[in-house]
């Protein structure tokens, strides 16, 4: 009962705090009266009654503020008047102020939309039903560097079959889809899939129903649910489109299902599921063996199964495969990650690293603040010391101080929260579309919370601490002078160099980590890609079993297309590839040479194939070494021939020249045709500007193994050297390509430049955040020195006039104040250094070709530094110069 | 004005506690009270009296109600909680272990 009367108590105090003083008031006043006439009845006169009652109770006022603090609310008063003095001296000085919010807003809001990103990214979980549950399981290839590998269909439903340990599997593969009916066809990307992944997931249909499971088997598999995105975009955002046929790739769909918006499984750029054929006549769709692997697989952990046994149970089940079918599962292993994780392993190391950064920024900024803080503080000397003797704690003048700097703070950080939040909805489109998850980027109230705990604790950190150096000094110290002593102000002194020095260090990381990860970028750059990327128009197009029925009508079709394309106006260059480089597309087999067999122990022959025609080669821009091109005479009928790599041709093929040699796909015992290599090009850095070139053959169009193209190589990419500006050639590629065939759609259509730069985005992203950090470090750390040594000036100004008149040279006294900041500077540099080598070394992910302890790179971040720091030396060194003596002394 | 110490204060809440235990009172009776039933020898520092009363109400040991008083003024009178009696009991109890504990030590003859 006490609580909650001790809770009323407190609300009420609160509430109605002027009210209760009244009452107390008039309480006392009445106390006051009866000892009054008590006194008066002992025969004192009025006035002395008067005077011996308040000796004998105390003043009205006084007593009253007691029982004011009495009621245990000292604190909240003190809160109030600090923060309406706090509000009051920030509008005195809007100068300071103003560089002070901004600065913690530019720190503030950095690091919670940093923080954004990251969270969503690598925080949150999944959401999807118990994320922690879900796997992803894949094939690990133990011979030799295939490693990992996705699973092949016959194999995935024995591990469904066999697994207990998971209470539901299922398997997807991407792939393109040509929506047709409405208007132009329209090109999407879905997923084929088996039909329990919703379950798997646990996630359902906002509309209509998930699959079942007899729609796995052909002819009955000509279903198909929507995501949100496509539904709205394609479909209008009609409901009553479920139920209803939708022509996909020609045929009749029926739509059983539209998903929820918060639905991107596996990534946003899939918009469609329908089910994968794996029983009955499955020519039509993708093998179903146990040799091709492409299916994603993600499984359930069962309750109460834990992840180690799960583990075990694939090891037998693996074995168990592998002995059975040795053909294709002699060397594969059964693999197991969390799906989380899975997803976006290859962002950690990137995203921590921004994070990291941004802290720095973080840290500079409230440095900043706290070393202005401490300036005016001292500045405030006089009026400290007046509160001091009026009877103000230590603790009061500090908490007086610290609320001041805890409103710029609270100030600086909703500003700076309200600019992140703005920020990341508006550039979240912008984010490259290789980051994980980068659909579910919004703001969030962990988002809020996370800024506003971040607002709090470095504000009360960077303001009571400054505040507790500045009430240090006693109150006769600053009432003795007309300005604090210069003794006092050494105290001052030393601590804002320290926070200078901390504030350069961090400058100094951030410079480094930005002058590698440009030099890298510069490198990546530059780099020799194997190919030219100017001028150079690209698309693709896939040619559909509907129409295309033998591959016999797939290579006419690419023979008739180059002709077209080579007689479009603007075009020097056209030619086909089943995998342009940086596009995310790879196929790689191995093969065999002849007359070099494999050692024991050396890995077989690896290489990407690639089907090309036309004048491809000429058409990229790459550059051929020894021999010849592939030529339109290199037909089916023709004999076979390839030409390869120089990496190919160094790594596999012994003797002199590789002119001659045959080679042949699969293993020495394939039916695949021996083929003669009959030129070599330089390597192609396929899979992206800073990767390794990797062996690669390419092979005539018209020469690739007719399953081969039937299954894997139906969709082709042009790529067409132009004379022109590429894009004004594009009208007229279109055109020939709508001759050529009016329904078939064009995809991807960019030129070779803009998939480069795709392809760097990410690095060019995280290039660009720290540079801008180091950019916004180096501003602040100039002007927090800048700060330091006008201060420092301003009050030794009345010793530089005893110098003088002593003396001294105005030189000597520019060499003083330089001194000091480069005193400074170095302490900064000496600090920051071994941070910025162990902040190199955590970069290792985004360095290329450039080593963590690169010369160039720190040598050029701490030459520029000094640069800066040097400049913010010269005003106040100059004023230190031009002091005269006369004023200066003159001036006590 | 100096602060009470301690010892004081605590005191002098456990004296308010007993005052009102037997009838509500205003603050002056209760100043009054304390300087009769002592005899004249405790004679209350009134300027601690009225930050102690609040300080007990807040805390929910008292609690108070206007009324009008013998002199036909507006008056606050005090009265116990069951909460304050709890603490006048356990106050009393202390204090009589540590004057007994003071007596034992004072009146110990030199060993």
């Amino acid at each position: 009962m006490r609580v909650l009367r001790v809770i009323g108590n407190r609300l009420r105090s609160l509430l109605s705090g002027d009210r209760l003083d009244d009452e107390a008031r008039e309480e006392i006043a009445a106390h006051l009266e009866r000892q009054i006439a008590a006194n008066r009845a002992t025969g004192m006169s009025d006035d002395e009654a008067r005077r011996a009652a308040v000796l004998e109770v105390g003043q009205v006022p006084q007593l009253g503020e007691a029982c004011r603090d009495a009621r245990g609310l000292a604190w909240w008063d003190a809160l109030r008047s600090d923060t309406r003095y706090a509000v009051r001296q920030m509008r005195k000085r809007p100068g300071f102020s103003a560089a002070a919010v901004v600065t913690l807003a530019l720190g503030v809001g950095a690091t919670a939309a940093v923080f954004a990103v990251v969270d969503t990214v690598l925080l949150r979980p999944l959401p999807y039903t118990a994320p922690d549950r879900l796997y992803t399981l894949y094939e690990i290839n133990t011979r030799g560097n295939v490693g990992r590998t996705r699973a092949a269909a016959l194999n995935f439903l024995d591990w469904q079959q066999q697994a207990s340990s998971f209470s539901g599997m299922a398997a997807h593969v991407g792939t393109g889809f040509t929506l047709t009916g409405r208007g132009e066809p329209e090109f999407a990307l879905g997923q084929l899939v088996t039909p329990g992944l919703l379950d798997v997931l646990g996630v359902q249909p906002m509309l209509g129903r998930g699959f079942q499971p007899h729609e796995t088997e052909a002819g009955r598999n000509r279903v198909v649910i929507l995501t949100h995105a496509l539904w709205m975009r394609h479909f209008g955002g009609d409901p009553s489109v479920v139920g209803r046929p939708s022509s996909i790739n020609g045929q009749p769909y029926l739509v059983i299902g539209v998903m929820p918006p918060s639905f991107t499984y596996p990534a946003e750029t899939y918009q469609l599921m329908t089910p994968l054929v794996t029983r009955g006549n499955v020519a039509d769709g993708p093998p179903i063996s146990r040799s091709a692997r492409y299916l994603r697989v993600v499984a359930r952990l069962r309750d109460g199964v834990r992840e180690e046994s799960a583990r075990e149970e694939l090891a037998v089940i693996g074995k168990r495969l592998s002995d059975t079918f040795a053909d294709s599962n002699a060397t594969v292993t059964i693999g197991m990650a969390g799906l989380a994780e899975d997803m976006t392993a290859g962002a950690q190391k990137n995203l921590v690293i921004v994070l990291v950064a941004v802290g720095f920024v973080l840290l500079i900024a409230c440095v900043n603040v706290a070393g202005l803080t401490i300036a005016r503080g001292s500045a405030r000397g006089r009026e400290l010391s007046v509160r001091a003797a009026i009877g103000a704690s230590r603790g009061r003048l500090v908490r007086q101080l610290a609320t001041e700097g805890l409103v710029l703070f609270i100030i600086g950080g909703a500003i700076g929260l309200t600019l992140a939040a703005w920020g990341v909805a508006a550039l979240a489109s912008e984010l490259p579309t290789s980051l994980p998850r980068a659909a579910e980027i919004s703001v969030h109230w962990r988002f809020v919370a996370f800024g506003a705990a971040l607002t709090f604790i470095s504000g009360l950190l960077f303001s009571v601490l400054p505040a507790l150096s500045i009430a240090r000094r006693g109150p006769a110290s600053g009432l003795a002078g007309a300005r604090g002593t210069v003794s006092a102000g050494r105290a001052v002194q030393r601590t804002r160099g320290i926070l200078i020095a901390a504030q350069i260090a961090a400058a100094v990381v951030l410079l480094a980590g930005a002058a590698l990860a440009l030099r890298s970028f510069d490198r990546v750059r530059k780099a020799d890609k194997g190919f030219e990327t100017a001028q150079t128009m690209t698309f693709g197009f896939v040619m559909r079993d509907r129409a295309f029925p033998q591959t016999a009508d797939m290579r006419a079709f690419a023979g008739r297309t180059v002709e077209a394309l080579q007689a479009a106006p603007g075009v020097e260059a056209a030619g086909l590839t089943t995998h342009l480089p940086l596009a995310d597309n790879n196929l790689e087999n191995t093969f065999t040479v002849d007359g070099s067999p494999v050692e024991a122990g050396q890995d077989p022959p690896i290489a990407g194939v690639r089907g090309v025609s036309g004048h491809y080669r000429t058409a990229i821009g790459a550059r051929l070494l020894q021999g010849r091109d592939l030529l339109p005479s290199d037909t089916e009928r023709a004999q076979p021939v390839v030409v390869v790599t120089a990496d190919f041709a160094n790594r596999y093929v012994r003797g002199a020249s590789p002119l001659g040699v045959r080679v042949k796909m699969g293993g020495a015992d394939s039916d695949d045709p021996w083929r003669t290599i009959v030129g070599v090009i330089a390597d192609i850095r396929h899979g992206g500007l800073d990767q390794e070139p990797r062996p690669e053959v390419w092979m005539p169009y018209a020469q690739l193994p007719d399953d081969l193209a039937a299954t894997w190589l139906r969709g082709l990419n042009v790529a067409a050297r132009t004379s022109m500006d590429p894009e004004a050639a594009m009208p007229a590629l279109r055109a020939g390509m709508r001759a050529l065939d009016a329904d078939m759609p064009l995809m991807n259509v960019r030129t070779l430049d803009e998939l480069a730069s795709e392809s760097t985005a990410e690095r060019r992203l995280e290039t660009s955040l720290l540079a801008a950090f180091a950019s916004i470090a180096l501003v602040l750390a100039a002007v927090g020195l800048f700060a330091v040594l006008a201060f420092y000036v301003a009050q030794h100004m009345h010793e530089f006039g005893v110098r003088l008149a002593l003396g001294a040279t105005p030189r000597g006294l520019l060499g003083l104040v330089i001194r000091r900041g480069l005193v400074l500077l170095a302490m900064g540099v000496a600090l920051g250094l071994p941070a910025a080598l162990a902040m190199g070394r955590g970069m290792s992910t985004l360095l290329y070709g450039v080593e963590p302890a690169d010369p160039v790179a720190l040598g050029g971040a701490v030459a520029l530094l000094s640069a800066v720091t040097l400049a913010a030396c010269a005003v106040p060194a100059r004023r230190a110069m031009k002091t005269d003596p006369l004023v200066a002394l003159r001036n006590d | 004005m100096s602060r009470p110490t301690d010892l004081v204060q605590g005191t002098l809440d456990l004296l308010i506690l007993k005052t009102i235990a037997l009838e509500p009172m205003h603050g002056w009776a209760i100043a009054q009270r304390i300087r009769l039933l002592s005899q004249d020898v405790l004679k209350v520092q009134q300027g601690s009296l009225y930050p102690a009363l609040h300080k007990l109400e807040h805390h929910g040991f008292i609690k108070s109600a206007w009324d009008t008083s013998d002199n036909n003024r507006r008056a606050k009178y005090y009265s116990l909680t069951r909460a304050g009696e709890k603490r006048l009991a356990h106050e009393l109890e202390s204090w009589d272990r540590l004057s007994g504990a003071i007596t034992m030590v004072a009146k110990a003859s030199a060993l």
